[in-house]
């Protein structure tokens, strides 16, 4: 029996479908992201699970009870919101006292939690600062201590970091990460990115249109992106089509050119079906005994710092390469004519 | 730029003449009671008439009153409209406006109509009657007042949100309205307070048709027999007016000081 589990939930506003028919099992002192483009239902679910809203069908168990249509006050989750959301009124310990007033603490209690609280999130000396004293990363660790002060059983987080600049975010995204290991508690993270998703996560949950696309560890995910959707939201992808020439044999074209992929692609000899390449598993020469080679032209080179990243043309389709950006070697020039080498199992095919 | 700047500071004391000019020649006028000497004569008078005094302490104790009925009333309304019915803002926001638009006279011509002595709630019957009737009158009439400034302070902060947070951490909305909405918009309702305040202090019809002993019909009657005293009645109304807006400036900056904060 998994801690968290959501069983086929569906929400509607009106005639609008925003979550469909969602499954979901996670396991206790788990990481999940759910990860999607706005709009796709990631942060819906996740309000479903706090109570803030009901599941048109379907039901949320945790722990084995149903909470499906428990108030939230009662349903001992805790939550961080985008918007930071710390009481503006309180200083940075009441808010992290709040939960524990509420549920009735002794007082000497609530002062060793608080700052126990402060302690895990490394802002020892900051209990009697109010918020807007604080910097939007110091918030947000002060937001995560309150939610954990209740002891709940659930972590929620809706984009906690998106409102941090590019350095806070990736700090806190890695103490965010620690604290939830130390204290083993169930967590769902939603994001749109799909780098914290993966970094972060035990498993993520990748959605679009209010569905589950695919659920993988990150390494699944990105390395065996099941769908077109999941392919090219996640990491950069060159789709490219190719021909069936032998199914079973797993043998196909690309551009008229012999390729082999490690799994069988489904249908039948001469069907058009869709493949996916990641920039990072091409490289320029250096035929491996298995490889499939591709002869092509360099039509573009991008300089994105520590990589290189080479368009070259295929009869009339784009692959996007990546080569490590070395002092000795020399870029191709753009026009010539080379030969690009990928592996078999790095040839991904694509169900839709 | 020197004319700009010169019409600029002819208009402020043009302005500053047209207002002051009245206030000064009445604060004169209210110091001659004393022939051939300026005195506060006057204002010891009003400041000793047992009726001053009486009447002065009831305006402030119905102001109290009105001003935590108002509170009771408007702030919960407020966050629920906010909250769960935004689509009814426009409604509400017509209905507290109405007092603006229909007469006081009108108001209460009705209010007399609706609960006099051989009506279904013969509130004028009594003295306690007609005070609670007075007070609610003094509620809808300061209504645009109140909801305007609550509003505004709602709107400030993240009301949706900060709900949810303290949900999330097992607290049920009287808890969340008493200890995270009322405090973090404490200077939106101390502003509609003051408002209020100003409006039931200098009222006259509802307590005239009414018959009630309040500051605006003592005011009108001292006017009518006395010449130096309604002048320093005048001035003791306008500064506590203006103590009113003083604070409220406070206030406000208080708000101001909260949010920017807030950011
Ligand atoms: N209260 C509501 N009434 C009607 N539609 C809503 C409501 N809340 C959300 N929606 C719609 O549901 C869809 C999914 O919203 P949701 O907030 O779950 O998206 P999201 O994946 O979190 O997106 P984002 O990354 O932008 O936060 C959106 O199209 C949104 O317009
Ligand atoms: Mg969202």
């Amino acid at each position: 029996m998994s801690f968290l589990e959501i069983k086929d939930i569906s929400k509607n506003y009106g005639a609008n479908a925003v979550v469909r028919n969602v499954d979901l099992n996670i396991d206790k002192g788990e990481f999940i992201s759910l990860l999607g483009p706005s709009g796709c239902g990631k942060t819906t679910v996740l309000r479903m699970i706090a109570g803030f809203e009901t599941p048109t069908q379907g039901t949320i168990n945790i722990d084995n009870e149903d909470i499906t249509t428990i108030n939230t006050a009662r349903r001992n989750i805790g939550m961080v919101f985008q918007a930071y959301a710390l009481f503006p009124n309180m200083t940075v310990a009441n808010n992290i006292a709040f939960g524990l007033k509420i549920a009735g603490r002794s007082s000497a209690e609530i002062k060793m939690r608080v700052a126990e609280m402060l302690d895990l999130v490394k802002l020892p000396a900051l209990g009697d600062r109010y918020p807007y004293q604080l910097s939007g990363g110091q918030q947000q660790r002060i937001a995560l201590a309150r939610a954990l002060a209740i002891s709940p059983r659930v972590l929620l987080l809706d984009e906690p970091l998106s409102a941090l600049d590019a350095k806070i975010r990736v700090s806190l995204r890695e103490e965010i990460r620690s604290v939830q290991r130390k204290l083993g508690i169930t967590t769902v993270f939603v994001t749109h990115d799909q780098e914290e998703a993966l970094s972060m996560s035990d498993r993520v949950v990748v959605m679009s249109e209010g569905r589950i696309e695919q659920l993988g560890t990150p390494l699944e995910i990105y390395n065996q992106p099941r769908t077109r959707f999941v392919a090219s939201f996640v990491g950069t992808l060159t789709i490219l089509s190719a021909k069936i020439i032998d199914s079973a044999a797993r043998r196909l074209t690309i551009c008229d050119q012999p390729v082999k992929s490690k799994l069988s692609p489904e249908g039948k000899t001469g069907q058009e079906i869709s493949v996916a390449l990641r920039p990072e598993a091409i490289r320029i020469g250096k035929p491996g005994a298995n490889s499939n080679n591709l002869n092509a032209n360099v039509i573009d080179i991008n300089f994105l710092g520590s990589i290189m990243r080479v368009k070259v043309r295929c009869g009339t389709q784009d692959i996007l390469l990546d080569m490590f950006n070395q002092s000795k070697g020399k870029p191709p020039a753009i026009g010539s004519a080379v030969t690009v080498s990928f592996e078999p199992d790095d040839l991904v095919i694509l169900n839709a | 730029m020197k004319n700009s700047n010169l019409g600029a500071w002819l208009a402020v004391i043009l302005g500053a003449l047209y207002f002051l000019m009245p206030l000064v020649a009445t604060f004169e006028f209210s110091l001659r009671l004393k022939r051939d000497e300026y005195s506060f004569e006057a204002y010891r008078i009003v400041l000793s008439d047992p009726v001053f005094q009486s009447a002065f302490t009831y305006s402030l104790v119905l102001a109290i009153v009105t001003i935590v009925i108002g509170i009771l009333i408007v702030v919960p309304t407020a966050y629920w409209v906010q909250l769960r019915l935004p689509k009814l803002r426009p409604v509400v926001e017509f209905i507290t406006l109405l007092p603006l638009v229909i007469p006081a006279i009108i108001i209460v011509f009705g209010y007399i109509r609706m609960y006099n002595t051989s009506s279904f709630l013969p509130l004028t019957q009594t003295v306690l009657g007609t005070d609670i009737l007075l007070s609610f009158g003094y509620v809808a009439l300061s209504l645009p007042y109140m909801y305007r400034a609550v509003e505004t302070g709602m709107r400030s902060i993240d009301v949706g949100t900060l709900t949810e947070a303290a949900e999330s951490l097992g607290a049920k909305w009287p808890t969340i309205l008493l200890s995270v909405i009322l405090p973090n918009i404490r200077s939106a309702i101390l502003s509609g307070a003051f408002l209020t305040f100003a409006t039931v202090i200098g009222e006259f019809t509802f307590a005239s048709l009414l018959n009630r002993p309040t500051f605006g019909p003592y005011l009108q009657l001292i006017g009518a027999k006395r010449a130096y005293e309604p002048a320093a009645l005048a001035i003791i109304a306008f500064v506590i007016t203006w103590a009113c807006m003083g604070l409220l400036q406070v206030a406000g900056g208080a708000a101001r000081h909260a949010n920017g904060a807030k950011k």
